[in-house]
């Protein structure tokens, strides 16, 4: 049962309020990891404690990195049902868990941060692992 | 640093590993652990017996993407553990019922 929309819009626009995208339904979903739409990082939001004391954080310290990714969206586990299952769907094999957090390559699934490497962890530390990540698939080619 | 739920213990609302002397592991998120017992939501079992991957590939797996939430609740008794940890900080070759 979702919890009541009051109590979780201001957990929404912690995120949106940082430039962070908001996917209701599985065509935005599919819209925003359009395989031309180059990197796509996407948090999966939640009630929980962790995703307020590191995943929402830890995310928008993250995306204020050097090589932040081409877009930022997020759906929100329990309230937006179709939009997280289509985001779990263009996970694959990845079990469900939230918070949670996925980056994209071209609409592949290339990194993902479960919700055990959110528990109980600082937003610097984690935000640290997504600039990890976003350095490896985010900054350009030396080439 | 468990969740803001501070009386429920640090594990409260963490994913751990649970290592039986049976040889089974369970993954789960705890909701409390005592002289009696462990109790996890959310829970998966490896039973080396019926699977074709050994513990530590198991748990190596679910450290890098998560486990599968197949069993809502369990409680398994403390005498029958051997080791609880956070899965976040297993290293290879920690898992199995009697690790060094």
């Amino acid at each position: 049962m979702p919890y009541p929309e009051e109590m979780v819009t201001p957990m929404r626009r912690e995120l949106t309020d940082h430039g962070v995208t908001e996917l209701k339904n599985a065509a935005e979903v599919d819209s925003f990891l359009d395989p031309e739409g180059g990197t796509a990082f996407v948090v999966i939001n939640s009630v929980c404690g962790c995703a307020a004391g590191g995943a929402r954080p830890g995310a928008i310290l993250a995306l204020q990195s050097e090589h932040a990714p081409t877009k930022s969206g997020t759906v929100f586990a329990g309230q937006d049902v179709e939009a997280v299952e289509r985001t779990r769907h263009h996970c694959g094999q990845v079990p469900p868990s939230s918070p949670s957090m996925a980056l994209f390559e071209a609409g592949k699934l290339v990194w993902f941060l479960p919700r055990h490497m959110i528990e109980g962890r600082d937003p610097q530390t984690i935000a640290l692992d997504i600039v990890n990540a976003f350095e490896k698939h985010c900054a350009p080619s030396d080439a | 640093m468990g969740t803001f739920h501070d009386h429920m213990g640090e594990l409260h609302g963490i994913t751990v590993v649970v290592s039986k002397h049976d040889g089974c592991t369970w993954i789960g998120r705890c909701h409390s652990e005592d002289a009696i017992e462990v109790i996890l939501h959310d829970a998966d079992l490896h039973d080396p017996a019926l699977s074709e991957e050994d513990t530590d590939q198991w748990l190596q797996k679910a450290k890098q993407i998560g486990h599968w939430p197949r069993v809502s609740t369990i409680r398994i008794a403390r005498p029958e553990v051997s080791n609880l940890v956070r899965l976040a900080e297993i290293t290879p070759g920690q898992g199995g019922p009697d690790p060094a």
